[in-house]
């Protein structure tokens, strides 16, 4: 324990330890990034699919013409993927921040509750 | 010589509901600065802020001349800042033996903790088998008092100290602050009640609606109080 009477070597120790803390900036959203990614995921994957599997089922080939069926079929699979996982991460951290909020809420009126069972 | 705590520009709140809009403070090393306001100006929000529960949305909290955004809150507590959160922040289901043990995280060993929390406060020896929650409101403010001191702070956060307390025991709780301070602690308390704290401060600001409206020595904070809290002029009515 650092002596208390030595008021600045109190601020010197204070000072290595500010300048030694971990500081990753963050954000204080962190949630709405991935929920927009999760959004245009979904946005994405959902068009893909669509366009991909109508080029499947439009595709009526001429003579001699090569029809890519296959890679259609694995487009569209991609964009349903796509469109999962997107749906999937925007829900997630819809619900995540919701949660955050609620369980302060939560907590706050707790604490009143309390207090006016204790007759403060 | 570095402010110890300075905010600069700082916005933030709870998820996309700002309760500050640009506040800047400083606080200077072995220096008391009281924050004053009505209920709702965002004062608590503000220690918050300062002690790493909320992460601003934009400004900078720097603290000895470092820029800290975003880091986690347990390890500034770690480093020394400590906060005494509004309703006291004790554990009311454990004795207050029990409590000063939670609150060895910082390193202090149980021993050095029980020396200096009831060297401080006597009352506290007396009470140390009692259920913390059947204290009254000074007593469990002495306990998380005793905490800050055992924990040595350099910079300690005080969130409406007085609140719910006899005047007497609001009295006794200031003058140990003022102890604090002597030993080169710097405070930044957070008071309604202006008068408690005017005494002591170095510095005073008066924060309305998320914004610092006034800063400056006590004396002069303490006489525009109460046109900053009601707002203009008061008027005569026809």
């Amino acid at each position: 324990m650092s002596d208390t009477s030595n008021p600045s070597s109190r601020l010197q120790e204070f000072q290595t330890e500010v300048d030694s803390l971990k500081v990753t900036g963050g954000k204080a959203n962190p949630e709405r990034t991935w929920v927009i990614i999760g959004a245009l995921l979904m946005i994405a994957g959902i068009v893909l699919s669509i366009v991909s599997y109508a080029s499947i089922s439009s595709s009526a080939p001429l003579k001699g013409q090569v029809v890519f069926t296959d890679d259609y079929a694995a487009l569209g699979t991609l964009g349903l993927v796509l469109a999962v996982v997107g749906a999937a991460l925007f829900i997630v951290m819809s619900l995540r921040r919701y949660f955050r909020f609620w369980l302060i809420r939560l907590i706050f009126e707790q604490r009143e509750q309390a207090d006016r069972i204790a007759g403060r | 010589m570095t402010p110890i705590l300075e905010l600069k520009g700082i916005r933030g709140g709870y998820g996309t509901i700002d309760v500050l809009h640009g506040v800047s403070l400083t606080v200077e090393p072995g220096q008391v600065h009281a924050l004053l306001g009505p209920n709702g100006a965002g004062k608590t929000t503000t220690l918050s802020v300062c002690s790493g529960q909320i992460v601003p949305s934009a400004g900078q909290l720097i603290i000895s001349g470092r820029e800290v955004n975003g880091v986690s809150s347990d390890a500034l507590a770690r480093a020394g800042v400590c906060l005494i959160p509004e309703g006291r922040g004790i554990f009311p289901n454990l004795t207050v033996t029990e409590n000063l043990r939670m609150f060895t995280h910082s390193g202090v060993s149980m021993n050095e903790m029980q020396e200096t929390a009831f060297a401080q406060f006597p009352r506290l020896k007396e009470r140390r088998k009692q259920i913390a929650g059947t204290m009254s409101g000074g007593e469990q403010q002495m306990l998380a008092m005793a905490r800050s001191l055992a924990a040595n702070p350099a910079l300690l956060l005080l969130d409406e100290l007085s609140m719910g307390l006899a005047p007497l025991i609001v009295e006794e709780l200031y003058e140990r602050v003022a102890a604090l301070a002597s030993q080169g602690v710097s405070i930044l308390v957070v008071e309604q009640f202006a008068q408690a704290v005017l005494g002591i401060a170095d510095v005073a600001s008066i924060m309305l609606h998320g914004r610092i409206t006034r800063t400056g020595p006590p004396q002069e904070i303490a006489e525009e109080l109460t046109e900053a809290y009601l707002g203009g002029s008061t008027g005569s009515h026809a």
